[in-house]
């Protein structure tokens, strides 16, 4: 059994850990809402430029549409260090064979700058909700620890 | 409205031991300025004006220590623990504004002995909203408490120190709205309401009915409009047509009848081409529906306006 000085200790770490990835949860969360306010912004500009039926959900592939395969996929994967559960965003290139299509040719093939720019957007937004998620991962563990390490630390006692 | 958080940073609000013990602390070191704010508040002087800002960096734990965290929170389960604990640190967003009032009203009800000797114990300073620590004093403190161990002059933790405190999240900003905003919306619904109206009872009204007909522009408008395009395009033909067969005469001198014919077919062909790209545009923009926008009552022509 650890010593108590030692438990109290780790708690400390712990406890000024919780206290980091709270702020940092706190940042990530709010870049989400910049870059989404962001795009938003720059969606609306490209729907304003092309009209508003060019850039539409008309565009969308309905179900009857052909299958094609998602860009952006996440990806479980633990961490060494701490055995924690970590996600992860895996993209791949636009390719016709393999049924990898690039989203935005559905609305053209010249599409407004605006709409690029809100893809980037939306992408950045996809990063951070992963690295959010991370986030809130570690927190979870940094609580269980916590909430274990009390534990023995009143069994001690 | 909510505005955007401006200042992500993470606050606490400091335990009575925790303020304290921050009142307690002997050292020569130069201070954070919550700190200092806090113990000036609990009576204590200060003369230097050296501020303590340097960043402290995050502690990582070694090998050994992850090894024993390992080993206690292995078996552990996150709900079945986080359901059995008691209270260890209060995390709410501030606008929980319930839970503040019952944390401020838990404070109130605080028996007499357990306030401190301290002078600023009776103005409430955990109460203030101005003695907030951030991340960087906790850690500070962590520092302090760490060299106080080393010296066997106390044997706090701050996660000991810590229980009882608030964790403060940023809160969003209220922006109130503009007036003049508000009077424009205001107006501009009203207008709309109005022509909605008048849309509406068009057909009741008999010195309504007949009056937009009156005018030229109206009858023009309700010609058909894709006619008129799709004469403009049959017209801009013709005279791309006529240049290339008497324009180009007149330019270069006698020609051939056969190479007029043929200029004159391309410089149609070209101008048809350009023509089509701007009428299946044109076109387009038809198949939504235009919105009929009748005349206010009292100005019946506004044209002539």
């Amino acid at each position: 059994m650890p010593k108590n000085a030692e438990v109290c200790r780790l708690l400390d770490i712990l406890t000024l850990d919780m206290l980091d990835l709270i702020q940092q949860q706190v940042q990530c969360k709010v870049d989400i809402e910049k870059h989404k306010n962001e795009g938003d912004i720059l969606l609306a500009k490209a729907r304003y430029i092309q009209g508003v039926s060019s850039v539409s959900s008309s565009q969308l592939p309905t179900e009857n549409s052909g299958d094609f395969q998602a860009l952006t996929t996440i990806a479980h994967s633990a961490d060494e260090s701490t055995g924690a559960e970590k996600f992860q965003i895996e993209k791949h290139p636009v390719s016709k064979e393999a049924g990898y299509v690039n989203p935005v040719h559905w609305f053209g093939v010249l599409v407004p700058r605006c709409l690029q720019m809100a893809r980037d957007m939306f992408d950045k937004t996809l990063q951070l909700v992963v690295e959010s998620a991370n986030i809130q991962n570690e927190l979870r563990n940094c609580i269980c620890g916590i909430l274990s390490l009390k534990k023995v630390k009143y069994d001690i006692e | 409205m909510k505005g955007p958080i401006q200042d992500v940073q993470v606050q606490i609000r400091p335990s009575k031991t925790l303020t304290e013990f921050i009142c307690k602390v002997k050292t020569s070191e130069p201070l954070p300025e919550n700190i200092i704010r806090i113990r000036e508040a609990g009576g204590i002087k200060h003369e230097s004006k050296e501020v303590y800002d340097k960043y402290i960096p995050k502690k990582v734990l070694s090998e050994k220590q992850r090894e024993t965290l390992k080993s206690i929170s292995s078996g552990e389960d996150f709900n079945k623990l986080f359901g059995s604990t008691s209270k260890f640190i209060d995390v709410f967003t501030a606008d929980d504004e319930e839970n503040i009032e019952n944390i401020e009203s838990e404070l109130k009800e605080d028996p007499p002995s357990t306030k401190t000797k301290l002078n600023a114990s009776e103005t409430k300073p955990n109460n203030k909203p101005d003695f907030l620590l951030n991340i960087n004093d906790i850690r500070w403190i962590d520092q302090i408490l760490e060299k106080h161990r080393a010296a066997n002059e106390c044997d706090d933790y701050i996660h000991e120190l810590l229980i009882d405190s608030e964790v403060i999240l940023p809160k969003n900003q209220f922006i109130p709205r503009n007036p003049e905003l508000e009077a424009r919306c205001v107006k501009l619904r009203e207008q709309q309401q109005e022509r909605e109206y008048r849309n509406m009872t068009k057909d009741v009204d008999a010195t309504r009915q007949h009056l937009p007909e009156d005018t030229i522009a109206y009858q023009i408008k309700t010609i058909n409009r894709q006619l008129i395009a799709v004469f403009q395009f049959v017209v801009s033909v013709i005279t791309g047509f006529a240049f290339g067969f008497i324009g180009l005469e007149y330019m270069l001198g006698e020609l051939d009848f056969g190479f007029r014919l043929f200029m004159g077919v391309m410089c149609a062909l070209i101008i048809a081409l350009a023509e089509i790209y701007f009428l299946a545009k044109k076109l387009n923009e038809y198949d939504e529906p235009i919105e009929d926008i009748p005349m206010p009552a009292r100005k019946p022509r506004p044209h002539q306006d």
